[in-house]
């Protein structure tokens, strides 16, 4: 039995950090009903049939017409929405309801859902969720036991709280790209909506932390998470020096504030690194036996405080070293010798890495509409079973089972897609 | 979580973030550590100075223990084994050693078979590398974020923190929920194994499935949004810097008419955000003089205004003095670190507030445990429901 088997959440979410945070409660074993529009499927996408005409090679990047669905093979085909790689990756597990809420009959598919619902969840603004009935005040009055969760950019409250965002604005504005760059230049982004993964994470803890309370107290709460706070959570020792010290962090690249030597070094190949960190003294002292570099036998070199001072030596003999070897291999030897290193892991290291295999993280299945493909799988290992790797579903794919369980009739389920509310494809 | 008697032993920074979670979402957690104290004591950044032998005091310890008890027993020490009997759930952190790792569970096991028990690591517990090492640096490189971090052709960057150990924290934190829920149900404890590099590799946007689908080799990008979009990307004003994101066709629409550039809209192919990144570097050419002629505030007022999400790239000073974090109650103020002092609290609010308590001094609640822990009589997932119903 999985943890959280007879939790029912409803989840009304674009982008990526609520459809995140379904996902890893779908994974855990709760029912998620993902509750779509009929267009809401593929940010900045839209129309019908996509023109795929451009030729393309496997490994190289799509015509810009169809690259942003990640479709398999670069072919958006002709239920395209069913086929966008990124999208199927966060909507494993669960189940797909489409509907247009505002649509004849609409608002009592969405009633009766509510109405049987331990969680209503949703990454709109505060606005969007207001207008369509997704508020707490309006849940409440349907269903009184329903947790609401709304994952907004910077919460419900506040001068900004209708400020449109995406996370890399949430990003920008928290200090973390401020804090991120190479030394002595400006302001990095990290290479990814950093914010929505952040959010993703801290929403699911957010919806078992109000569903462990209810069973244990029945209070019901709406909790009100702003993507920024849970950003900021993960900067607080630096918030907290800054503010004591008037000092904002230095943009400082790959340098530690605590260990000495750090650093990302080239290895041989095209844009092939190795990152590394020596964590104690013992590890520099197998690093010394590794390089067997007479320089760095130093016993002075033996305090971190020296390693910190000598950087430019200590960079240079690594660096050497690094120079000439696999970025695998000389990860490894590092390792062999108490060393902490990895490789610069590329996502198509991540594909093909050996421990991810060990551990069963690329998962492959079967997804409707795609045929058998490869995503990335639970971090979560649980000693008493793996998680099952269930397929994301087609657009409005469990339209009449979800409807039935919510006790409509094949005569008012016809009504409701004659009138548009139910569909299972976009009105292209 | 509240109810919920949690055993945090000292380790790495991933660990703490995890029973920090737990702590601001109201479950009472003792942290354990050795005489000499925990490893992140005296991590820096530092608020004082070492002086006379003894660590500075640290702000990561001062932040990821707050809302904490503390206690000091050795790891040998048998009332160990009387807090494992007392917890419904403990946290460890394993550097490679696996063995340990799994030695420790069956002593956890023994000494209460309903204690869920999370270990975080840098690669897992299992697989060839599960006795490599890790450090906030090796963890961005290991789950593929390191890589896509940076300017293309130079060095990959590490974010600016150890952000991707904190995510692997609250990764954990949702597997030790998950087995939390099951020890309710079943009586029975489970072990949670979370690696730092799944947490970051599960924690990509498109990047892995971008390989399995169409075999592309997801590469740096610097300040835009690689391969996908443009504008999501960073951009210099007359003041500063602002971050501007038009995703959806309307939005692409609302940016051209704010920026003045309407002749765009006649450009079919710029309403697919892709091309708009294969044109970025044609396209910042129009957008970065009018950028340039307006302050960050101003460009941030603009667009809003127009429905375009943008904002302004703050520092963490700026960030302490945010109207908005302000306006939400966000900051903790630990007066004791300096009349200055700011610290996030609680991330979100499950029933009533939560006051805010500083990081345990070293041992100060051992006495105050362990007279608790002799009273209890039972270490079964019942006690939490007990305690909340006292």
């Amino acid at each position: 039995m999985k943890p959280l088997e007879g939790v029912r959440v409803i989840e009304f979410s674009v982008a990526w950090a609520g459809p995140l945070c379904g996902r890893y409660l779908a994974e855990l074993g709760a029912d998620v009903i993902k509750v779509e529009h009929p267009t809401s499927r593929g940010i900045g996408m839209s129309g019908g049939a996509m023109d795929d005409s451009a030729p393309w090679e496997w490994g190289t990047l799509p015509d810009a017409q169809v690259r942003t669905g990640i479709f398999p093979h670069a072919k958006p085909g002709d239920r395209w929405w069913d086929r966008m790689g990124h999208w199927n990756k966060l909507a494993r597990g669960k189940r797909s309801l489409c509907l247009d809420a505002k649509a004849q009959g609409g608002g009592e598919v969405l009633r009766r859902l509510i109405a049987r619902s331990d969680v209503v969840l949703n990454n709109y603004s505060p606005r969007g969720a207001a207008s369509l009935g997704l508020d707490p005040a309006s849940v409440r009055a349907i269903n009184p036991r329903a947790i609401t969760v709304s994952m907004s950019g910077y919460g419900a409250t506040g001068p900004m709280a209708t400020h449109f965002s995406w996370g890399p604005i949430l990003e920008a504005h928290s200090g973390f790209d401020e804090a991120t760059g190479y030394a002595g230049e400006g302001p990095m982004r990290i290479g990814l909506a950093y914010p929505d993964a952040a959010g993703g994470v801290h929403g699911a803890f957010a919806v078992m932390t109000a569903l462990w309370d209810r069973e244990l107290t029945g209070e019901v709460n709406h909790i009100d998470l702003s993507q920024l706070e849970t950003l900021c959570l993960m900067g607080g020792p630096q918030y907290l020096a800054t503010s004591v010290s008037g000092q904002d962090p230095e943009r400082r690249g790959n340098v530690s504030l605590s260990h000495a030597p750090q650093g990302v070094y080239r290895c041989q190949g095209d844009d092939a690194w190795v990152a590394v960190t020596v964590t104690d003294d013992a590890a520099w002292s197998g690093l010394v036996d590794l390089l067997e570099r007479a320089v760095l036998r130093d016993p002075a070199l033996g305090h971190v405080d020296a390693r910190f001072a000598a950087k430019e030596l200590i960079d240079a003999e690594i660096g050497a070293w690094a120079a000439g070897r696999d970025r695998f291999a000389a990860a490894e030897a590092l390792q062999a010798v108490g060393v902490a290193a990895s490789p610069a892991m590329t996502n198509a290291d991540l594909v093909d890495s050996g421990q991810l295999a060990d551990r069963n993280f690329i998962a492959t299945w079967d997804q409707p509409g795609s045929g058998v493909m490869s995503y990335p799988g639970t971090p979560l290992h649980f000693a008493s079973g793996g998680a099952e790797m269930l397929p994301a579903p087609t657009l409005g794919q469990h339209n009449e089972q979800i409807l039935t369980e919510l006790g409509f009739d094949a005569t008012t389920m016809a009504a409701l897609e004659a009138d548009g509310a139910i569909r299972d494809s976009p009105p292209y | 979580m509240r109810g919920v008697k949690v055993v945090e032993l000292a380790g790495s920074a991933a660990g703490a973030y995890c029973a920090r979670l737990f702590a601001t979402a109201g479950a009472d957690v003792v942290l354990v550590e050795g005489g000499s104290g925990g490893p992140l004591r005296g991590a820096p950044p530092l608020l004082e100075p070492p002086v006379g032998g003894q660590p500075g005091r640290s702000a990561v310890h001062e932040f990821l223990h707050a809302y904490k008890r503390g206690v000091v027993l050795e790891p040998d020490d048998t009332r160990v084994d009387g807090l494992f009997a007392w917890a419904d759930l403990v946290i460890s952190t394993s550097d490679g050693e696996p063995d340990a790792a799994l030695a420790l569970h069956e002593r956890i096991a023994a000494a209460n078979p309903a204690a869920a028990h999370v270990v975080l690591s840098g690669f897992g517990l299992t697989g060839r590398w599960r006795t490599w090492r890790t450090s906030g640096l090796v963890d961005w490189a290991s789950g593929g974020h390191l890589f896509i971090t940076g300017e293309p052709g130079r060095e990959p960057l590490q974010g600016g923190g150890p952000w991707d150990s904190y995510l692997h924290g609250g990764t954990a934190a949702l597997g030790a929920q998950g087995a939390l829920f099951a020890a309710r149900r079943t009586g029975r404890g489970d072990l949670v194994d979370v690696g730092a590099m799944e947490s970051g590799a599960a924690g990509h946007q498109w990047s892995i499935t971008m390989f399995t689908h169409t075999g592309v080799h997801k590469d740096r990008h610097a300040n835009r949004m690689g391969e996908m979009h443009h504008p999501m990307a960073l951009f210099p004003c007359s003041d500063g810097w602002v971050c501007i994101g038009a995703a959806s066709r309307e939005q692409w629409e609302h940016l051209c008419i704010a920026m003045d550039q309407v002749e765009l809209l006649a450009d079919e192919a710029l309403y697919s955000p892709a091309d708009r990144f294969d044109r970025a570097d044609e396209l910042d050419e129009l957008f970065l003089p009018w950028l340039a002629a307006r302050t960050a505030d101003e460009v941030v007022q603009i667009l809003q205004e127009a429905r375009v999400p943008a904002g302004r790239v703050l520092t963490m000073s700026e960030v302490l003095d945010d109207a908005q974090l302000a306006a939400r109650s966000y900051w903790a103020t630990p007066e004791e670190l300096g009349l200055a002092a700011k610290m996030p609290g609680v991330p979100f609010h499950v029933g009533d507030d939560l006051p805010f308590r500083s990081a345990p001094a070293l041992g100060q609640h051992t006495d105050e445990v362990l007279a608790a822990i002799s009273k209890s009589t039972s270490g079964s997932t019942n006690a939490a429901q007990q305690e909340v119903g006292r």
